[in-house]
């Protein structure tokens, strides 16, 4: 039978409907045991992350994008009705040349002051990080999804 | 203070609640791409089960490589979630990284060809008085057998539809390959199993 004919879709076999069946709905042996592991090992594996170029009363320090996303991460998840889905910096090398945030905002909620709390608490919370850098820190875009409450 | 320089809005249909358990996964993936690391658990929650019973199957039954393998793909999921922007679902990008870590260990296999003209009923057990449970289990077992017997490729496609519930669409994503393609190989498995099965009708 060539591909471009038309295969039946009715193709019945109750027996391995009811095989299919089963194995979705059995467990294999060790998932228990091995699940917690696979976890684990999988999420040691080490992301790569760019250094950023920062301003220390000592001198000159990196400090990664994933710990400052961290930290933008925990500053924005603490304003009330918006969250942090996305961070990407622009990066000329080493040196911060601005961020785009991507930001998740509750259906109903007003989002423009929202918007202004998370560009505000983000450039400061940059600027301590970064120090005295040159160019100033700003935040240079954002990306708001909206969602639906109502949908669950 | 200047305005936001730049602020494009999209509605989207997702929960917003912060329990990771009510999240979609696009949003999980978004999380998880920031380093929340809670989010990523989420996701193994929903699909490291369907992904390790996928390798198990296509691995012979082996479950320690299953094990490996689904490790693997998981560990490049972490890695690389930042590169998933949702243009399929989170499930065929991981199946995608599945099936590739199970394709390469694969390949270290001698493979087992197969005639499908010359497959054979699978016996069924007689018992004096079986009981459901036992039965289930034989016909489990029967099923495992028979998949170690198909063809590589019609192996993959039939647990693809037929126990992980993937569209043709998603199935021809993650083999690289046509929907149409796809049906023709399912429909060659279904027959073959049927066959091997036949004795549980």
């Amino acid at each position: 039978m060539s591909a471009t004919d038309e295969w039946p879709e009715d193709f019945e076999s109750p027996v391995l409907d009811m095989a299919a069946g089963h194995l979705r709905e059995r467990s294999d042996d060790r998932w228990v045991e091995i699940s917690n592991r696979i976890l684990t090992h999988a999420m040691s594996a080490v992301r790569r992350s760019k250094p950023v170029r920062a301003q220390a009363p000592g001198g000159v320090v990196h400090i990664s994008e994933q710990v400052l996303t961290a930290h933008l991460q925990t500053v924005v998840d603490g304003i009330p009705g918006i969250e942090l889905d996305r961070v990407d910096f622009d990066l000329d090398g080493d040196i911060y040349r601005g961020i785009e945030l991507g930001v998740t905002v509750r259906y109903n909620e007003r989002i423009i002051p929202l918007a202004d709390a998370v560009r505000d608490a983000v450039a400061i919370e940059l600027a301590v990080l970064l120090g005295p850098v040159t160019p100033r820190v700003t935040v240079t875009a954002m990306v708001v999804h909206v969602t639906d409450v109502n949908q669950y | 203070m200047s305005p936001v320089a730049d602020a494009t809005m999209t509605n989207t249909a997702a929960a917003t609640d912060t329990d990771a358990d009510r999240r979609p996964d696009l949003g999980l993936a978004r999380r998880a791409a920031l380093g929340d690391r809670d989010a990523f658990a989420e996701i193994f929650r929903r699909h490291g089960r369907s992904l390790y019973r996928y390798a198990v199957r296509m691995l012979n039954g082996d479950a320690s490589e299953a094990e490996d393998a689904v490790q693997d793909a998981l560990a490049k999921a972490w890695t690389n979630i930042a590169s998933f922007r949702g243009d399929a679902e989170l499930r065929t990008w991981l199946f995608r990284l599945t099936i590739n870590e199970v394709t390469n260990r694969r390949r270290g296999r001698r493979p087992i060809a197969v005639d499908d003209q010359l497959l054979e009923v699978t016996p069924a057990q007689r018992h004096t008085d079986p009981s459901q449970h036992v039965i289930n289990r034989e016909l489990n077992a029967a099923l495992d057998a028979a998949l170690t017997e198909l063809p590589w490729r019609q192996r993959s496609i039939w647990l693809l539809r037929e126990v992980e519930g993937l569209s043709y669409t998603e199935i021809a994503d993650s083999l690289t390959t046509s929907p149409t393609v796809v049906r023709g190989q399912l429909h060659r498995a279904r027959r073959t199993l049927a066959i091997r099965l036949e004795q549980w009708r």
